[in-house]
């Protein structure tokens, strides 16, 4: 089923065009709830014609383009949300060769925003991309797709060859397809794997950059779809795409940034089988919240961090009353551990050490000081890995102990939820 | 903990003892050398003192730093 009307979360088309501005997408789609973005409906890409007869010719990328990066206040949509002008400044006082890489390896098991982009818009990614290379004058430009997400790197490829058909004066753009892995899309793995060494995250701090040193923007897909809207003078940060996941499917849909939580979930029908016990907003590396306290929240990143959420990539999870927030947790910190790196010992033993006293507490056959070794665990293990993966665990976990928190009591004392053993959330399986 | 790589970003002046978490394999000799700058977490990994060092601690870290077979550690600050 697919949801007919066209961004109809943004506010209706008034006399003044201006101030709606366009969308990203070209309609919400309706998903299943596993894998990449593949609609249950599918339609084709919008073609070169069609993009141009919406936008029009891109102009050529030039460093001015990052004041209007600072000025439409542009952040980063893979999760982070650093304004992008931050990174583009840095891409610019880089005295060595530079190269831009448009992440669109969306790893996040629930995310499906950025594959939905890819596949409904290829030609504003890819225009935000070229702006990017020409405006900071990289050498080199990449596409970087999450190694299985078949159906983005298709669309993507087909955009790029209607372009080199058109004859378009476009940088040289490839396509590079990372690992299919959870990792796959974090920043300093891409940059190091672009420079021929392996897909591994690289220490968080690092000394001074040495001169003539090659430097890698990687800005995520979105982002960089949004950047070709500002090149073009367009309000480039009105609306924000989101993915929320219920107990019977995903929906990636567009949002007029600011409006509550509960209009969001109430329109996209999430609420339907009541209100929702705790809301997981960010996916497996964000936190969960109860519903008290984020349903009357703005959807909109500022406002969610002034008490201490964030959307991370967009990503919403309302969970139904009769669900186990317990079992829930434990069923992703298990992929997380699953999915480190291995290359930092708190992140290797500190990651699988925390999924079994979550998965023991979940079944409710917690050794009498389970919960007070998860605590020690979670302090041994914050801050101690090179990237950010172990930190975006120990996060999750500490959310869940105070949402969830009399359920844990419960499930600590040997009574587990009855919903214990029937996880809903969709974790990918992997081979071990 | 959570500031034992923080404080290096941070530019002060003080001190300090860091790890390259990547490089770091357990091996355990800092908690030899430097025991009073030093412990070891339940996996056998360094957790180093989160504070300015005295000049007694900087000897024993820097003898960790020449001893570490990982060549993980570094000192950070004015020596």
């Amino acid at each position: 089923m697919t949801v007919e009307t066209t961004s109809w979360l943004i506010r209706k088309p008034t006399a003044d065009d201006r101030l709606v501005g366009p969308t990203l997408l070209t309609r919400d789609v309706r998903l299943s709830r596993f894998g990449h973005a593949e609609g249950l409906r599918t339609d084709p890409a919008e073609s070169l014609a069609e993009h141009l007869t919406r936008f029009g010719r891109r102009p050529r990328g030039t460093a001015g383009l990052v004041e209007s990066l600072d000025r439409a206040d542009l952040t980063g949509r893979g999760g982070a949300h650093v304004p992008a002008a931050l990174k583009w400044r840095a891409a610019l006082r880089a005295d060595g060769p530079v190269t831009v890489a448009a992440n669109g390896a969306e790893s996040e098991p629930i995310s499906a925003k950025d594959g939905t982009l890819l596949r409904q818009r290829p030609h504003l990614v890819l225009d935000g991309l070229a702006l990017a290379a020409e405006a900071l004058g990289a050498r080199r430009a990449v596409l970087w797709l999450h190694g299985d997400d078949t159906g983005s790197r298709l669309s993507a490829e087909a955009a790029l060859e209607q372009r080199r058909r058109a004859g378009f004066a476009d940088p040289l753009m490839e396509i590079v397809n990372g690992p299919a892995h959870y990792l796959a899309g974090e920043a300093s793995a891409i940059t190091q794997a672009l420079s021929g060494g392996p897909m591994l995250p690289t220490q968080r701090r690092r000394g001074p950059s040495v001169p003539g040193a090659p430097h890698t923007l990687v800005q995520n897909v979105e982002t960089l779809a949004r950047a070709a809207l500002v090149a073009r003078n367009l309000p480039a940060t009105r609306s924000t795409l989101l993915t929320v996941l219920t107990a019977q499917d995903r929906m990636v849909i567009e949002v007029a940034r600011g409006i509550p939580l509960v209009d969001v979930l109430s329109r996209a029908g999430a609420l339907r089988g009541g209100t929702p016990q705790a809301v997981l907003l960010g996916g497996f590396g964000g936190a969960w919240a109860t519903w008290a306290e984020i349903a009357d929240v703005q959807v909109d990143e500022p406002a969610m961090r002034r008490i201490d959420m964030g959307l991370g990539a967009g990503i919403i999870a309302p969970l139904d009353q009769g669900a186990c927030g317990v079992a829930e947790t434990a069923a992703m910190v298990r992929y997380l551990a699953d999915m480190s790196a291995k290359q930092c010992g708190p992140c290797m033993f500190g990651l699988p050490a925390l999924a079994r006293s979550l998965k023991l507490l979940a079944d409710g056959r917690a050794r009498r000081d389970e919960r007070a070794r998860l605590i020690d665990d979670l302090d041994l293990v914050t801050g101690r890995g090179a990237c950010n993966h172990p930190d975006g665990a120990t996060r999750l976990i500490s959310s869940a102990l105070r949402v969830f928190g009399r359920d844990v009591a419960e499930h600590a004392a040997g009574r587990p939820c009855p919903s214990a053993g029937r996880p809903t959330l969709p974790v990918p399986a992997v081979t071990r | 903990m959570k500031g034992a790589l923080a404080g290096s970003e941070s530019g002060s002046a003080r001190v300090r003892l860091q790890v390259d978490p990547v490089a770091c394999d357990g091996v355990g000799l800092c908690a030899h050398l430097a025991p009073s700058v030093v412990d070891l977490d339940r996996w056998g990994y360094p957790i180093l003192a989160d504070r300015d060092l005295g000049r007694r601690e900087k000897a024993a870290a820097r003898r960790a730093v020449r001893g570490c077979p990982k060549r993980a550690l570094r000192l950070d600050g004015p020596q």
